[in-house]
């Protein structure tokens, strides 16, 4: 399914590509003397490769899904088991990790966060991002998440100020 | 280029600046080493927006740094408890977490050390001395050449990356493609920008490497536990140190392991991961105590933990010669060196030679300074290893948004650093390759002017890529990687696991 969706996804961008560069099309191409590709050209041609990759994706997805795939891996099993290095098994962090929703909670997390940053200003969505996602990582209590939080306000604040020497976006509070 | 050479390097490195620069770089690496769930590539990516605030030696020898310190240091908790740091030390956790359970520890971690030390010193002196004649011979090469040389670090990418060609070529191409976005540097033709003004500067390198390697892997960690904690005592650091006939072995097997990572750093695509897998399995038919490996040989410690290392300092010749980037981790530092105003490639050796030598000198202090660090701050580092996710991932992420912001002090790169974050999740989800579609991306700009310059020469005639003798070699070249690869992931599962885990990864 994702394959089917990324191979779908690469002829809409490659379709997308191609109206595109008709738009350049040859008038900037014309002006070069040497540059007889062009913008326009070499946009075409990774647009059609877009479209060509794209399709083979979905072919792939569809054949895939009817059960033809697979087959590489018993082969190579089969060389294995004739002797070849064997590797442990993948770490034991792997294998702890839980199914849970906190990927999803911190996308949702950064994008509240990219939308508050102006009105609220730096510091304080910072402060509050960084308390979210520390209670969405599993740090148990609000008070820690909320001390956590404000530490590392702090410290990115103060050592960006002293690296950089940046003015970073102050919200409608002035801070 | 002569007058400055490796010992006025090595001097100019000595300086206060230039040995703060090591040290930190250095300490950094081990820690990133040390941590599961942070690799080089992206600690290289949230330290990128800061390096602009630094010197350009000063920048690229703290990356530098961090990249063979991780490579040093990945080997500790894979020792200690199993635990590979990094992919690269997935091999080294066999027989060092054997030695280990037998009750040998300190002399995995010493051997593993001192490998690593010989197969750095030794890469450090390849660079110093296959690099400038490299420099000097590419000096010569056209825009024909140039595309060559790029397509062929594609294709060898896409060949090693995953588990399915057509994936790879798939996320090389949304990588160039990618690249096309904003205006065209030769005409100025604004390319995808729907009349944006943000989208007329294009994607950055930065926002989109944070968000690729920071932010999407703190994503896809985000309930990680670590669950494993060294309980074992470990002798003084003196006491560690392998002696007489072990010692011995392990200097044979460090010597061995750097010659198998070293030629095949060289190549793109060959990740540390990979060549340590080569190097372990050369040890094993070839080492005179093959037959030992698996169970607790300090060869099958010193020889991976040589070629990783080797391939790590290879890997800058190409980069610091030609301006190619063999791995995801490199890509960043030439976008370091981009960023700072220097140009990759052969001219880098000439008008920059100072820059360059002092780098390699740096190079050379930073693996004394990591062999000295690395036995008597061991107990430090199995420590920081249990600092749970909860608390990492929070702080990592807070550094990549604000690093994303850094450069260019724009929201938009904000939001582009949230976008490929989610889009590095997915990928890692899916198992889709990421270092084609960086690379794509890095190389995408002197791929296309490359092309387009070399159609202008022939007046639009594709045999100009035949006719001449390098841009044939290449493209032979990338067939004969392809073929190879294709053909190694199907004989063994091992090694399609570490291409399919090294291209999240590394």
């Amino acid at each position: 399914m994702p394959t089917f969706v990324l191979g779908l996804a690469f002829v809409v961008f490659g379709a997308i590509s191609i109206v595109d560069a008709r738009r350049i099309g040859s008038t900037l191409r014309a002006r070069g003397t040497l540059d007889i590709v062009g913008p326009d050209r070499y946009l075409y041609g990774v647009a059609v490769l877009l479209i060509v990759v794209g399709v083979l994706l979905v072919v792939q997805a569809v054949l895939a899904r009817r059960g033809r795939a697979g087959r590489p891996l018993a082969a190579s099993a089969r060389a294995e088991a004739a002797g070849g290095v064997k590797l442990p098994p993948p770490a034991a962090a792997d294998e702890d990790r839980p199914e849970g929703n906190a990927h999803l909670w911190l996308i949702g997390a950064l994008v509240a966060y990219v939308a508050l940053l102006p009105l609220l200003g730096y510091l304080l969505a910072t402060v509050l991002f960084a308390a979210a996602a520390f209670r969405i990582m599993g740090v148990s209590t609000m008070k820690r998440a909320a001390i956590g939080a404000i530490v590392l306000t702090a410290v990115c604040y103060g050592s960006f100020l002293w690296i950089a020497d940046l003015p970073l976006p102050r919200g409608v509070l002035g801070i | 280029m002569a007058e400055f050479g490796l010992v006025q390097g090595l001097l100019a490195a000595l300086s206060f600046a230039n040995l703060g620069y090591a040290l930190i770089g250095c300490l950094l690496g081990m820690l990133v080493g040390i941590l599961p769930g942070l690799g080089p590539a992206a600690a290289l990516a949230i330290l990128l927006p800061i390096t602009i605030y630094m010197p350009p030696t000063g920048s690229i020898i703290i990356m530098a740094g961090v990249y063979y310190g991780a490579m040093y240091a990945g080997s500790t908790t894979a020792i200690l408890m199993n635990i590979p740091g990094e992919v690269a030390s997935v091999v080294t956790a066999i027989d060092g977490y054997q030695m280990t359970r037998q009750g040998r520890a300190g002399e995995a971690l010493a051997i593993a050390a001192i490998g690593s030390f010989i197969a750095g010193i030794l890469g450090t002196m390849l660079i110093a001395w296959i690099g400038p004649p490299l420099a000097e011979a590419a000096l010569a090469f056209g825009p024909p050449e140039y595309f060559g040389l790029v397509l062929f670090s594609l294709t060898a990418l896409v060949g090693f990356a995953g588990r399915s060609l057509l994936l790879g070529v798939a996320t090389a191409l949304a990588g160039v493609w990618l690249a096309t976005i904003g205006s065209d540097p030769l005409t100025g033709a604004q390319r995808l920008t729907f009349d944006s003004v943000t989208m007329m500067k294009g994607f950055d390198i930065v926002p989109v490497t944070v968000g690729l390697f920071g932010i999407g892997e703190v994503l896809f960690n985000a309930r990680m536990r670590m669950g494993h904690i060294f309980e074992g005592t470990l002798p003084s650091w003196l006491r560690m140190l392998p002696r007489g006939v072990q010692l011995m072995r392990g200097i044979v097997a460090s010597i061995r392991g750097t010659v198998v990572g070293g030629v095949m750093g060289l190549l793109p695509g060959m990740v540390p991961a990979l060549t340590t897998y080569v190097a372990y399995d050369v040890e094993r038919r070839v080492g005179k105590h093959g037959a030992e490996l698996g169970s607790g040989a300090i060869e099958g410690v010193a020889s991976p933990e040589a070629a990783n290392n080797a391939t790590a300092m290879t890997g800058f010749i190409p980069l610091l010669s030609l301006g190619i980037p063999t791995s995801p981790a490199l890509a960043i530092v030439l976008g370091t060196l981009i960023m700072n105003g220097l140009q990759p490639g052969p001219q880098l050796f000439v008008k920059n030679g100072d820059f360059v030598f002092t780098v390699i000198g740096a190079m050379l202090i930073s693996n004394a300074i990591l062999l000295v660090l690395s036995l008597p701050l061991v107990r430090f580092w199995a420590k920081i290893s249990v600092v749970p996710y909860r608390v990492l991932g929070p702080i990592i992420l807070a550094v990549c948004l604000i690093g994303a912001f850094a450069p260019r002090n724009a929201l938009s790169d904000v939001f582009v650093a949230i976008l490929f974050g989610v889009i590095g999740y997915l990928m890692r989800r899916l198992d889709w390759p990421m270092s084609p579609l960086i690379l794509g991306f890095l190389l995408g700009p002197l791929f296309e002017q490359s092309f387009r310059q070399s159609m202008g020469i022939s007046s639009g005639d594709l045999s100009i890529f035949v006719e001449r003798p390098i841009p044939l070699l290449c493209i032979i070249g990338a067939v004969v990687v392809v073929a190879l690869t294709t053909w190694l992931k199907r004989r063994s599962v091992a090694m399609a696991r570490l291409v399919a885990e090294s291209a999240n990864e590394v």
